[in-house]
């Protein structure tokens, strides 16, 4: 085992970090020290069916009942026992059952213990996830893997800070605005390194975006009034168009980087292999590659969009609301997300292949120009 | 609005993307209606996760082989999918029971939702979040198990001569490339839809703990770490199955043409 490991440099990295990504998950596991809330070990659950309720569609539900023993591990109760009950049904809409060996943070403060559970510690799942994705990126993508672990802690880390900054909600689309140039030239810079195809993409991202907001306005003005109030977790936002224009804007950045880095890398591919080629030429062979990007990232935002929608549906159609007064009242505002980064995707291919053209193109004329010249010049002499 | 909206869509797509825009239209409809059926089912009570299983796989079939026709390519993108998918489900279904992540988050909670409905749908809410996990990633998986094999079948095409080893590296070539902006999108992506979800907690004095603990939280990096997990995945699965199924129909050709 020791010889295969030492047999390549690769592997020993790997090694090393497979052994780091142990290191953290059971570090994450056992830092209840660091909470200031409190935090129970479950020591013994003793689960028993307490009854029957009515469900939806004419069923019966089944009531479950917890008797539940924990240890405290942090704090000034630290050691001391403690126990509490939970209530749940076979659907767990509203409350889950828990487990033996489950860690929870409790209602109480350092010094009180509290009398109830606040909710499950997943951190250390959190942490298990983001740590696997780290080693896959790396092992299976290899630098490149690097690079887009780089960009995405450095995107992550702008919205936390911005969002972090900013306080109130009360100019959050000023402060998006800045930040998605902030994510474009990170993300794009990042993964692609200071290359003319590069700022080629960065370009095209924003007028697609600054389009499709466009677009946008024009169609809420000229068309009856979003009805904002029908938005998830609206309680009391007081500027929730902002917020939703914030959240378009944010979005769609993702899909609509892609387009354009796919369009300008494959472009710039082709005019670095045959400098003559026409402007024609390469509007064609972008067409080309728009087709097949276009229909796959509208699946994924599709995907993306529609399956967070699952829950909320299942709750309402069981309660004899149908699909179709969902459609029309409850969810306008994410189906309106999901048209307005649809339209600037499909914006995306051709704005990107003008734009790429023209920046590899006109410079690259104007040097075969002056190259021309050069050699006529000494022609004559 | 969104009939405008739509329009406007509509008219984008088949003046950029021409008859392959069409095609690519009626297919993303047929998933919208697979969308909706799954949800129908599911709500009248067959069994979540068998919807699920069904449901992902009538997707996959609309996606690849409607979509990009019946080819090799398409049949080792399809093969690559559904490993990696059913890989991904034993480990999607484990994280999901030990975080409990299924039934409403902190803020659905106190809602009105919960005044106005019945919540007992006899329904696993457990199966539920593993189902909208496992249905979200994919659209991205399929995008990239396509890219990886197609590569793999344009080199191929390209130069008769490459072995097994040599497709499955070119494969792995172009599935690096294009991971840092799948990994961005589907980021951006939930970054964006959990802006409104970070807005309100700060307005709620959330602190960091509570935070980092929360439902909210782990839903949405879940979806999205799971996204890229499985979209990195594939990318070796894939150029194994494209280089395994293009090597063996270079092999099939010869002995039928000698």
């Amino acid at each position: 085992m020791l010889e295969f490991v030492k047999q390549s440099k690769k592997r020993k990295l790997y090694c090393i970090l497979g052994i780091l990504y142990l290191l953290c998950i059971i570090f994450v596991a056992n830092d209840a020290w660091l909470y200031s809330t409190p935090i129970a070990k479950l020591t013994k659950v003793e689960t028993s069916v307490s009854g029957e309720e009515i469900g939806t569609r004419g069923t019966k539900e089944k009531k479950y009942k917890q008797n539940i023993q924990g240890v405290i591990l942090n704090g000034e109760n630290k050691g001391k026992t403690i126990s509490f009950t939970n209530e749940y049904t076979y659907t767990g809409m509203m409350k889950q059952p828990y487990h033996r060996g489950d860690k929870v943070l409790l209602n109480g403060t350092s010094k009180r213990m509290g009398s109830g559970i606040r909710g499950l510690k997943r951190d250390t799942e959190l942490m298990i996830l983001v740590g696997f994705l780290m080693f896959v990126l790396i092992t299976i993508a290899g630098r490149q893997g690097a690079l887009t672990i780089v960009t995405v802690i450095f995107n992550v880390a702008v919205f936390a800070i911005g969002f972090w900054k900013a306080g109130d909600t009360s100019n959050v689309l000023e402060m998006c605005s800045r930040l998605v140039i902030l994510f474009a030239v990170i993300t794009l810079v990042g993964l692609n390194g200071i290359h003319k195809k590069t700022w080629a993409a960065l370009f095209t991202t924003l007028i697609v975006l600054v389009m499709i907001m466009g677009i946008f306005d024009v169609v809420i003005h000229h068309a009856e009034d979003l009805d904002y109030s029908t938005m998830e977790y609206l309680g009391s936002i007081e500027n929730p168009d902002e917020i939703f224009h914030a959240e378009i804007l944010i979005s769609g950045l993702g899909a609509i980087m892609d387009v354009a880095v796919a369009i300008a890398a494959s472009l710039s591919e082709i005019v670095e292999k045959k400098s003559e080629v026409t402007f024609l030429e390469l509007f064609k062979s972008g067409r080309e590659i728009g087709y097949d990007i276009m229909g796959t990232m509208i699946n994924v935002l599709l995907f993306v969009f529609g399956c967070g929608l699952i829950p909320m549906c299942l709750i309402r159609m069981n309660n004899d609301v149908s699909l179709i007064t969902i459609i029309k009242l409850h969810i306008p505002c994410e189906l309106c997300r999901f048209l307005v980064e649809s339209i600037g995707i499909v914006l995306a291919i051709p704005i990107s292949i003008l734009v790429t053209s023209v920046m590899i193109k006109v410079p690259g004329m104007f040097h075969r120009q002056k190259k021309a010249r050069k050699v006529q010049g000494e022609g004559k002499c | 609005m969104l009939i405008t909206l739509g329009l406007i869509l509509l008219i984008l797509i088949m003046v950029v993307g021409g008859d392959r825009g069409v095609v690519s239209l009626i297919a993303l409809c047929g998933n919208l209606l697979i969308l909706s059926l799954a949800i129908w089912l599911m709500a009248s009570g067959v069994p979540v996760l068998l919807v699920t299983v069904c449901v992902g796989v009538v997707i996959s079939c609309i996606t690849l082989f409607y979509q990009n026709g019946r080819n090799g390519k398409t049949w080792s993108a399809f093969l690559a999918t559904m490993i990696t998918m059913l890989l991904l489900f034993f480990f999607i279904y484990i994280v999901v029971w030990r975080s409990e992540a299924g039934g409403l988050n902190e803020i659905q909670q106190v809602g009105e939702d919960v005044f106005y409905y019945n919540m007992n749908l006899n329904i696993s809410m457990r199966n539920v979040a593993v189902s909208v996990i496992l249905l979200s990633t994919l659209g991205a998986v399929l995008d990239m198990a396509l890219t990886v094999t197609t590569s793999v079948y344009e080199v191929k095409s390209h130069k008769e001569d490459m072995t097994f080893k040599e497709l499955i590296h070119s494969g792995m070539q172009i599935g690096k490339e294009v991971t840092g902006t799948t990994v961005n999108t589907l980021l951006f992506a939930y970054l964006g839809e959990s802006l409104l979800l970070f807005s309100y907690l700060r307005m709620q004095g959330y602190s960091f703990e509570l935070l980092l603990n929360s439902k909210i939280m782990f839903e949405n990096c879940a979806s999205m770490i799971f996204g890229a997990i499985a979209c990195v995945v594939v990318m070796p699965v894939a150029a194994v199955a494209g280089g395994a199924i293009f090597s063996g129909l270079n092999k099939h050709k010869i002995q039928r043409s000698t």
